[in-house]
């Protein structure tokens, strides 16, 4: 019964509220999985088999079942198979739900839970009939729940969704409802002797030229940390027989065989067993071109975080993988590109069409002796040498330095409870004239986020009453070196809030479009619309914002994370002249019979 | 001590039998702490022990985030209390020169503000861009109220509200010279807050915060840090407010008294903002709240994380009989074996010292795990204290395996005159409530409870007939996960208001509790129930918030369900307030917190109500929403 004592521990750093956020927020730089950072992510997470070793690794708790080991017969399960519902059209309004858990929740479960923190991509027309093949991933709390039901049996149920915290959500017959989902599947680790579940912060990327669909997420238990990298194909993805329709539950031998089958290559990326690092926040883009060094590979980048000499240290470390890769050994060791920055954080990665890759990133650069927050953007380019050998990356170049970030104990809001940070995402667009240019978006605050109380000779107070969205960009050249920047712009900066900007270049159109949360039109400044911006080819004047999803959706109502977070992100991708979003929308399900409210991951489509 | 010795034999074997069970010989049961930390229903350090929740205000000072303020804080009662209860915090940030800031002699009241039932009148005079010596408005929330009918200037209303007001910590952030005393011409220390309209309208004419109280084991002033609580005698002029007062080396209630004419005067208590004089002293709240005393004092280490918590106060109105005028304090207890227990005490209405007061009574028995003690008078001046005692219950047999029954009890005494200790009777179940509602709804993050509140109206027969009412889940919130066998959630989707009613005998005996009645169990959350029997016309009115009108029930309005008198029929329920008010708005306690309670008083033709509404501040510059107290009256309701 250690666990039970030890959870005060943990609680202490997740206490929901926002002014607990303050606290929650400084953690951002040592959790791995935003989403523990709930009380019943860290409860339930004693449960699960792997995130047992992980907190006990970062310190949040002992590793032990929450409960005392108990016999009896499980509900007899669902259908092996849950299946699809029919096609279900694109809106504007709510978003169409892209997944399918009931509306009671899984059957081993008996209340649906939270997805959140969604990514996106799509191949045009390469789904059956003609359709769009379209896949999602999303934290997806049914894994963690799962475990639970399982009361820390590490062995998964028969006819269950597993014990994969990260989701993977596919159409493939049109509209936006899913087809088919289920958890990314498990991998075997030889270090620990376990194998390792999904624990969310999902990234994705499509090559549409090969039909090669990546994912990646985080993963790690008591004795390793590492990131996992998935291949499949467009063709996979539309077979039946492979990635059947419906939820890929485990088998009767409660094995994740069907998502298995649906995602076959995978490979442990990163992987270590130093007990003080962390490998998280992961971002990835395939090069789609057909031929040229490097046509094919895949870009992952990701934040490492190493504290084995008592400092913490914050690199962006890079893996290139051949498009076809079947293992680790298909992949370049990783580098760290973000040189001597040693607080850096949220990389993000953007291919040139002549495969050049370029990752932003931003570096902490406050005095820890002031009250302050400050940020500076960072930039890098890296020419390709062709997987595995790793691309020749240049030194950190600064984009912007943000002054009124959104980071460490200031990602906070003062009309939401969950954390915002200053993200930042970027596209290389395509000029006319034949120029590229890098286009990088993120959240500010519209005032200092630390709040002076009184003259802040004593003590200020963190908090950003109204956060925008703006942007930057500058030319590239081959290398993918920036001329100068342009001068940061708002893309929007409304009144209320603005943030987790998401960007896509879609080369068809020459439009570059970028989707983000706004409380403008509520009167609280608290209920999200989802709102999108498009700048025209040649032009860096965005259009007025454009709602795409209409209804005022409340983030406060969830039973499971209640109003403490809403992940990191939105996902967007857009493609010849089609733009998928995939945001969180706060469904109603069934709550013990009563009809409430909860986190979905949803789909929507410009134009319908 | 012989109370806790059974019932810690009876829980004994609860657990012991439930667990034979299924485990034979096995001893590991969860302890009550691993049972509380599991459904996240553990209290912050030091009062983790204990099975009942402190009150909200302690919960979150004792939070990680109030941890975080305490530690910058220059408050040395909170910061003593702290350290000696064994939490470490950092050295409070120090400069070494007082820095000179401009600010108000006192802060102006704003002319008279009507009344309205949209979002209800802002009852304090904190500026838009708060104190100046803040620079941002803070929250204000858990409200209580009175008023005597025409007592106020020139025949108006004479309105006393109390609430938790913020500034008191935040001005413990930013005294400029990183002094334990308040600066000159700010608003001080106290974390309760004083509102008093006595014109018309709705506004606060004046307002301030409850004065210091010398501790003199301690050296120093005790601090208001909210719960606060107010009554009137309108017979006799005498108002009484309680709050709590802690440091390192007492804990207890502070009960003050003025008086409706010290109230009324320009000279006593000026109009404006009670701000410390030149050199941080409260005097003006002193000379306006002139009466103080610490009622339980008790000492907070022995055992660690004793506590005084959740006062309650209503004053014996008659003009005659034994105990006429008294007050009576009732609060909890947190201390010795991990237990909370109800305490009840009696002051003459003129209390100047505590020998005005009768020693503390326990009266909740042998519950100890005791909770949100809440008091009512009869005619015959006899009283009725109701109260909750959580049974937390491990059973592996049961699905789910962890469940809570929270029984709520009463209590009645028999006055004997102050300070002479009243006599009370053992305590009566009213109900085991199996659905209880706990740390919060799932539609919003502020921790809510089942908290009964009563009052006592006169029946067609002129007996005495209490009326009680609370917040239950209307399913059962202990929901398993799965199977049940090893996992639940604690999840209440949607929360009611019920109520039930049983007549009295003369001394507050009860006859029979009625069956579980609905007050309003409309989908979505009822919540914070606060009940008052308006003694002239009869009618009980239950004052509470619900979210029923928002689609995504999570949107409060004020609302109100009446019970006429003579009737055992309660009414349709009626929006108070229209405005429809976002919880989740607050710079500062963001949706981690807006109070336990609500206040209603009701005499004559007029119903006043004082509750939480976010309204808008400059905070950074920009406007955003935050907690205030705000006022309304009504006679009727559309």
């Amino acid at each position: 019964m250690k666990a039970f004592s030890k959870l005060c521990a943990a609680t202490l750093l997740v206490i929901p509220g926002l002014a607990a956020a303050q606290t929650a927020a400084s953690t951002t730089n040592h959790l791995d999985v935003d989403f523990l950072r709930s009380p019943a992510g860290i409860e339930k997470g004693l449960n699960h088999p792997n995130l047992r070793g992980l907190i006990e690794r970062r310190g949040l708790g002992e590793t032990a079942p929450v409960r005392a080991n108990k016999t009896g017969n499980q509900t007899t399960r669902s259908k092996p198979l849950q299946a699809a519902p029919v096609s279900q059209p694109c809106n504007n309004t709510t978003g169409t739900k892209f997944n399918l858990e009931p509306d009671d929740g899984m059957t081993e479960i008996g209340f649906p839970v939270s997805q959140d923190d969604p990514s996106v991509d799509f191949i045009p027309g390469a789904g059956t009939a003609g359709n769009d093949l379209v896949i999602g991933v999303a934290n997806d709390w049914r894994g963690i729940f799962d475990s639970g039901a399982a009361g820390g049996d590490p062995s998964l149920d028969p006819f269950a969704w597993g014990f994969s915290g990260t989701g993977y959500y596919v159409n493939r017959g049109g509209g936006c409802g899913a087809d088919f989902e289920g958890g990314l599947p498990r991998l075997f680790d030889n270090i620990s002797g376990e194998n390792l579940y999904g624990l969310g912060e999902g990234a994705l990327a499509v090559d549409a030229t090969r039909g090669n669909v990546f994912a990646s997420d985080v993963r790690g238990n008591l004795n390793v940390v590492t990131l996992t990298l998935f291949r499949t194909t467009s063709t996979r993805l539309t077979h039946a027989w492979s990635c059947p329709a419906g939820t890929h539950l485990t088998n009767k031998a409660g094995d994740d065989a069907t998502a298995r089958a649906c995602w076959p290559y995978a490979a442990l990326i990163g992987l270590s067993d130093n007990h003080f690092t962390i490998n998280e926040r992961p971002d990835m883009r395939a090069d789609e071109r057909s031929t040229g060094r490097g046509a094919g590979d895949l870009y992952l980048v990701w934040r490492h975080v190493d504290w084995s000499s008592g400092t913490f240290l914050h690199s962006i470390f890079l893996v290139v993988c051949s498009a076809n890769f079947r293992s680790a050994s298909d992949c370049s060791k990783p580098v760290n590109i973000s040189s001597e920055d040693a607080n850096a954080d949220l990389p993000s990665v953007a291919l040139m069409p002549n495969g050049t890759a370029t990752v932003i990133y931003i570096k902490d650069i406050s005095n820890p002796n002031l009250v302050e927050s400050k940020v500076a953007i960072r930039h890098v380019a890296c020419i390709p040498s062709g997987a595995p050998q790793p691309p020749k990356c240049s030194a950190p170049t600064l984009v912007a330095r943000e002054s009124q970030p959104l980071y460490g104990v200031y990602a906070r809001l003062t009309n939401n409870a969950f954390p915002v940070m200053t993200y930042p995402a970027h596209a290389i667009r395509s000029n006319s004239d034949g120029t590229w240019e890098d286009i990088v978006t993120w959240t500010r605050c519209k005032h200092d986020p630390a709040t002076p109380i009184g003259t802040a000779q004593v003590s200020s107070w963190a908090g950003c009453a109204d956060a925008d969205v703006v942007f930057t960009s500058a030319h590239l050249n081959a290398q993918g070196f920036p001329s100068s920047w342009s001068s940061v712009r708002a893309l929007n900066n409304a009144s209320g809030d603005q943030f987790f900007p998401a960007i896509a270049f879609d080369r068809a159109t020459g439009l570059t479009r970028i989707a983000y949360y706004s409380s403008a039109l509520d009167s609280a400044h608290h209920r999200l619309q989802v709102v999108s911006n498009t700048i025209p080819s040649g032009s860096l004047i965005p259009s007025a914002p454009q709602t795409i999803l209409a209804t005022p959706n409340e983030p406060g109502a969830d039973a499971i994370v209640l109003g403490t977070f809403f992940g990191n992100r939105l996902g967007i991708a857009s493609r010849r002249g089609r733009t998928y979003i995939h945001g969180t929308f706060n469904n109603f399900g069934n709550y013990n019979r009563v009809r409430i409210p909860g986190q979905d991951n949803v789909l929507t489509r410009i134009p319908k | 001590m012989r109370s806790t010795a059974a019932t810690a034999f009876f829980l004994l074997l609860l657990f012991s039998s439930a667990y034979a069970q299924n485990f034979g010989e096995k001893s590991d049961a969860p302890s009550k702490l691993e049972m509380l930390e599991h459904l996240h229903l553990a209290n912050p350090k030091p009062f983790q022990n204990y099975a009942a929740p402190v009150s909200g205000s302690i919960r979150f000072l004792f939070s990680s985030s109030g941890l975080d303020l305490i530690s910058r804080s220059n408050n040395r009662n909170l910061r003593s209390f702290a350290e000696q209860n064994g939490i470490e915090l950092a050295p409070p940030q120090r400069k070494t020169s007082p820095i000179i800031r401009p600010r108000h002699a006192r802060a102006q009241a704003a002319s008279s503000q009507p009344c309205n039932l949209t979002n209800g009148t802002t009852f304090n005079i904190e500026s838009e861009a708060g104190m100046s010596e803040i620079g941002f408005p803070v929250p204000q929330n858990e409200q209580s109220i009175d008023f005597a009918p025409g007592l106020g200037n020139a025949g108006a209303d004479l309105v006393v509200g109390g609430s938790n007001d913020y500034r008191g910590l935040f001005d413990a952030m930013a005294t400029a010279s990183g002094t334990v005393i308040p600066d000159a011409f700010g608003w001080g220390f106290s974390g309760t807050g004083y509102y008093v309209n006595r014109s018309g309208g709705c506004g606060a004419d004046f307002e301030g915060g409850l004065p210091g109280i010398f501790d003199p084991i301690g050296g120093q002033d005790l601090f208001g840090l909210g719960d606060p609580v107010i009554a009137i005698d309108v017979t006799r002029g005498n108002v009484f407010a309680a709050d709590l007062r802690l440091d390192r080396s007492v804990t207890a209630v502070g009960l003050f008294r003025t008086t409706l004419d010290r109230l009324r005067s320009e000279t006593s208590c000026p109009s404006g903002t009670h701000l410390t004089d030149k050199t941080g002293a409260d005097t003006t709240a002193k000379q306006c709240w002139p009466t103080s005393l610490l009622i339980g004092a008790a000492d907070p280490t022995s055992p660690r994380g004793t506590l005084v918590d959740k006062p309650h106060i209503r004053v014996d109105e008659r003009s005659s009989g034994a105990g006429a005028g008294d007050v009576y304090i009732s609060w909890t207890h947190f201390g010795i074996g991990d237990s909370s227990s109800i305490m009840v005490a009696a002051c003459t209405g003129n209390v100047t010292t505590t020998a005005d007061c009768s020693t503390p009574v326990q009266i909740s028995g042998i519950d100890l795990n005791t909770q949100f003690s809440n008091i009512a008078l009869l005619p015959t001046g006899s009283f009725t204290i109701t109260y909750v005692q959580h049974n937390l219950i491990f059973d592996p047999a049961h699905i789910p395996f962890l469940y809570e029954i929270t029984d709520i009890k009463h209590v009645n005494c028999i006055p004997r005159g102050a300070p002479a200790r009243p006599i009370c009777r053992a305590p009566s179940l009213v109900i085991s409530e199996t659905q209880p509602v706990f740390s919060h709804i799932t539609n919003a993050t502020y921790r809510v409870a089942t908290y009964p509140t009563h009052d006592i109206r006169i029946d067609s027969k002129g007996r005495s007939e209490e009326v009680l009412t609370w917040s239950r889940c209307k399913q059962n919130p202990f929901l398993p996960v799965g199977d049940g066998l090893f996992d639940e959630m604690l999840i209440c989707p949607d929360a009611d208001v019920v109520y039930t009613t049983s007549i009295l005998g003369p001394d507050g005996t009860v006859k029979g509790w009625t069956p579980i009645l609905p007050v309003n169990t409309n989908y979505g959350d009822q919540i914070q129930p606060w009940l008052v029997v308006n003694r002239q016309t009869g009618n009980t009115h239950i004052l509470y918030y619900s979210s029923e009108n928002d689609a995504f029930h999570h949107r409060l309005q004020l609302m109100m369900s009446t019970l006429p008198s003579g009737s055992t029929t309660i009414s349709a329920p009626a929006v108070v307030l229209s405005s429809s008010d976002e919880p989740d708005s607050d710079p500062i306690l963001g949706p981690s917190f807006i109070g336990d309670y609500l206040g209603i008083a009701s005499r004559g033709d007029r119903t006043y109500t004082h509750s939480t509404m976010h309204k808008l501040g400059r905070y950074g510059g920009r406007r955003t929403l935050g907690q205030d107290n705000v006022l309304t009256r009504f006679s009727a309701l559309p």
